[in-house]
């Protein structure tokens, strides 16, 4: 048994200083990784206009990343999401399309555009639903069920799409995955968000080293994004939208007894239980939650393509999972966090990016990928169990 | 005190054993011998060492990570030679055997593939390996049969297993860690046996307990580690008789907490309010079909203390459960179980069907398994003690009721770290992982967590089990002052004395129903074995 203990310390005596290495290392692989990238592309993966296209890229895997930090901290996971944003796509599409909303003008134009993302919001909300309900009351294994929606949901996508792409999408709804925050309202959105965080941190009572982290790091993001967003058309729509489930994500985690009660449920499920913890009903919803994510990323990805693909969003599933777990959460669940997922969101976003710039062939690029999550992990883990 | 040791011819000597974990040192120079035919009891409080010094033993932590020598006597009539391990497997070949507390066993393997795991050659001929590993089991005679599925037998019988097992790699150092602690009474009648036949075989046994009890009725000879040290050390036989209990007993409880204690069990509470508590008839069937509570009606009094006795499987911890709601079917054991019956709270009839209810009708349950469904051991100290709290919404530490509601840090640490200081849980800090902590210190943490909720009515299911003395007498101190304050205590306990020590009232149970009630200080042990077993 290891002798550390010490009668506990006065609780608002001085604050022993630790360093959040794991958060550090992350940011400093993901600074590091875009800085090679940028060698070998001769500086062009560095500049305004390929930043604002990296963040489009990786927005819709990290809206599906957030969602599954959740599913996964509660020791869950769900298969079925890169399907079921296939499916709303189309069901949006169709919305678009087969219902003529694309050929409405005016005012009526952006009331289809509502129609079309609440109808692929829904189907994403009743397929979560479908999977919670299955886990939750029936207690079969989520990676079976959210593995027999995914072919479920794919079979339905190509069924309603009849096997091919449906298009064209109103100007409007590709807004959504296309459109841009002009620079002024980017510039004074990124300084608002940037001097609160800054300034929360300065303004906090008893200052820890994460405290002064989040400031360097606060500090340095606004101004690549000032940079990047400034210098080219602004922040693109899809940006907006992750940016926002992003923070949402992560306060609820951190701040909020949902993120405590999903943390202990992931950590030990009998003894949350005992504690009066409403498990099932908080699964269920994580559930339904990442279904509307995924309905959404697909309304976004259809806008994006200017036409909805009854096989998009293949290995969504997988990048997400992979955006998680090389965020440093556990696939055992209760340890993990959505500011880790989103900084593995943009590693691997940042990697697809470069190599397609240094126009490496796609068929080494999934060989160099798949090496470099593993290596992410592996690297993670022997961290961890050193320290 | 120096030992007499002629009689016994060493087996195992280790010798001014040291180990440093960064800064502290978690062994200090500790010696110990054991002779062939010959049961050391090892003592301690938690964290006194006994665990490290097991380790170094086995091979866990290899040669060169600590200071010292370990000396095993190969065989028969050769002097004792130093050897170093680099991996248990080591530790094995020299003949040293873990038993350990929670049994290692492969529920899915039959007894004879548990046997021969880690011998058996390319190709397996398995009757012919089954008729081996029979005849072999047949020589013990412990019941125990080669075909036979591990996961179907009781926690005695895998212990039997693990026992064997070391007694086919030929393990002359046997070492038990807590053996006793999930048995049930004729399993550790049965344990004892085997135990003294193994030294009169002339094995080496090391035995680690926090039961007086055990060490008393078993070992020729008790050490005493308190923090990396050797404290005390005392043979069980003066002059060839036995020494008296009362003297040995008050001798290592100094020696384990490094100061006389004088009253295990604190004076038991004498001021009683009204009755707070009212169970009629509550029954709960299993899923299969079996009842394990049957019908059981009591009341309980603001200030007393119930306990609740009876063997393992009488429906001690059942009775909790079905109380608590914990068996509900969104709960992690599903649907199925029934729970039928009546609570009345201060006179008003209640829903308990979830835990959520019963802490709203200020309840509150402290768990048998600690580990298993008491904390959340990858988390902090701070988590697991708000999580009762933050659902019910008491003690303002979050902006609401709901579950979006944003959780008040600074208060939370306030209200937490209060409860830590009162209870005196050692911790480097409150953000601290609770995997860290001593038993004794999580026993804390838990009472603590419940505590918190401000609860009227609270259920201990073998609320000391697996921590030290020091910690257990806090507990027994804290129940007291609890029911003085005027809350309904009500434990559940396989420790008889300690039920007999700190109950106002004892309800035995005997497969679910309540068998008999007897007064706390006027029953004996006997009474509470006869009600509970005819």
């Amino acid at each position: 048994m290891i002798r550390t203990e010490t009668i506990i310390t006065p609780i608002h005596g001085k604050k022993k200083i630790t360093i959040d290495w794991r958060l550090y290392r992350s940011v400093i692989a993901l600074a590091l990784v875009m800085l090679i990238l940028a060698f070998f592309t001769q500086g062009t993966f560095l500049t305004p206009r390929n930043l604002t296209n990296l963040t489009r890229q990786v927005a819709i895997n990290g809206i599906l990343a957030v969602g599954m930090t959740y599913v996964i901290l509660i020791g869950g996971i769900d298969l079925s999401v890169g399907s079921v944003c296939a499916l709303a796509g189309v069901i949006a599409g169709m919305c678009q399309v087969n219902l003529g909303m694309a050929s409405w003008t005016g005012n009526s134009a952006w009331l289809g555009v509502i129609l079309s993302v609440l109808a692929a919001v829904s189907v994403g909300v009743g397929c979560g639903m479908f999977n919670g309900w299955l886990i939750t009351r029936h207690r079969i294994a989520p990676f079976i069920i959210t593995l027999g929606m995914m072919v479920i949901s794919r079979g339905f996508a190509l069924i309603f799409a009849k096997g091919a792409a449906i298009s064209p999408l109103s100007d409007q709804f590709n807004t959504l995955g296309q459109g841009y925050l002009p620079p002024f309202p980017s510039v004074a959105l990124i300084l608002i968000l940037g001097l609160f965080i800054v300034g929360r941190n300065l303004l906090a009572k008893e200052k820890t080293t994460a405290n002064y982290t989040s400031i360097v790091t606060a500090v340095v993001l606004t101004g690549v994004a000032l940079w990047a967003f400034k210098n080219y058309r602004g922040l693109p729509v899809p940006v907006i939208i992750f940016a926002i489930f992003g923070i949402l994500g992560m306060i609820i985690l951190q701040k909020t007894k949902l993120g405590r009660f999903v943390l202990a449920i992931g950590g030990n499920s009998e003894a949350a239980w005992l504690a009066g913890v409403p498990i099932r009903k908080i699964t269920f919803g994580i559930y339904v939650v990442l279904g509307a994510l995924a309905g959404l990323s697909g309304a976004i990805l259809s806008a994006r393509l200017n036409g909805a693909l009854p096989t998009a969003g293949e290995l969504f599933e997988l990048d997400a999972i992979a955006a998680v777990v090389i965020g440093g959460t556990s696939l055992l669940g209760g340890i993990g966090t959505v500011r880790g997922s989103i900084l593995g969101a943009f590693f691997i976003g940042a990697l697809n990016n470069g190599m397609s710039l240094m126009d490496v062939s796609e068929f080494y690029q999934k060989v160099i990928k798949g090496a470099i999550i593993i290596l992410a992990v592996w690297f993670d883990q022997r961290q961890s169990k050193t320290r | 005190m120096k030992v007499d040791n002629r009689s016994h011819r060493p087996l195992l000597e280790l010798r001014e054993i040291g180990k440093q974990f960064t800064g502290t040192k978690a062994l200090d120079g500790v010696n110990l011998t054991v002779g062939a035919g010959e049961i050391v009891a090892l003592l301690g409080e938690n964290g006194a060492g006994k665990s490290t010094l097991m380790k170094v033993l086995s091979g866990v932590w290899p040669a060169g990570t600590y200071d010292g020598e370990i000396r095993v006597t190969p065989a028969p009539g050769k002097m004792p030679e130093a050897i170093q391990f680099v991996d248990t497997r080591d530790a094995h070949r020299a003949g040293i055997a873990m038993i350990h507390q929670e049994l290692s066993v492969f529920p899915q393997l039959s007894v004879g593939e548990h046997l021969t795991l880690d011998l058996l050659p390319a190709w397996i001929d398995w009757p012919k390996i089954h008729r081996e590993v029979q005849k072999f089991l047949d020589k013990l005679d412990f019941g125990l049969r080669s075909e036979m599925r591990v996961g179907d037998l009781s926690v005695g019988g895998k212990q039997l297993v693990e026992i064997a097992r070391a007694l086919y790699r030929n393990a002359n150092i046997l070492v038990f860690d807590e053996p006793t602690s999930a048995l049930t009474e004729q399993e550790v009648i049965r344990l004892y046996t085997v135990v003294e036949r193994l030294r009169a075989e002339g094995r080496a046994i090391i035995y680690i307990t926090h039961r007086l009890d055990e060490v008393f009725h078993l070992a020729d000879r008790m050490v005493v580690l308190r923090d990396g040290k050797n404290a005390g050390e005392s043979s069980a036989f003066e002059n060839g008789q036995k020494i008296a209990r009362t003297i040995l007993e008050a001798k290592l409880i100094s020696w384990m907490v490094g100061r006389p204690i004088h009253d295990t069990y604190p004076p038991r509470n004498q001021k009683f309010g009204e009755d707070i508590l009212r169970v009629e008839n509550l029954s709960l069937i299993s899923p299969k079909g079996k009842t394990l509570v049957d019908h059981l009606s009591f009341t309980v009094k603001r200030g007393e203390v119930l306990g609740l006795a009876g063997l393992l499987g009488a429906g001690r911890s059942e009775t909790f459960e079905a109380l608590f709601g914990a068996l509900h079917g969104s709960g992690p054991r599903g649907s199925g179980y029934r729970v039928t019956g009546n609570v009345w709270i201060k006179g008003q009839r209640r829903d308990l069907s979830t835990p959520a209810k019963a802490i709203a009708a200020k309840m509150a349950f402290v768990s048998e398994d600690r580990k298993g469904t008491g904390l959340v051991l990858g988390q902090s100290i701070l988590n697991n003690m708000t999580l009762p709290t933050l659902i019910s919404g008491r003690q303002g530490l979050s902006s609401g009721p709901g579950l979006t509601s944003m959780i008040h840090r600074g208060r939370e640490v306030t209200v937490a770290g209060n409860w830590m200081k009162q209870l005196r849980v050692k911790a480097a800090g409150i953000d601290q992982s609770i995997r860290e902590l001593s038993g004794g210190n999580q026993q804390k943490v838990v009472l603590a967590k419940w505590l918190l909720t401000e609860p009227e009515i609270f259920f201990l299911d073998e609320p000391t089990r697996g921590i030290d003395v020091g910690a257990k007498v806090e507990i027994y101190q804290w129940i007291q002052k609890l029911a003085e304050q005027g809350m309904a205590v009500i434990v559940a306990s396989s420790e008889m004395p300690e039920l007999l020590g700190i109950c106002h009232r004892l309800i035995v149970l005997r497969e679910g129903h309540a068998s008999a009630e007897l007064q706390g200080d006027r029953a004996t042990q006997e009474d509470i074995m006869r009600a509970a077993s005819l």
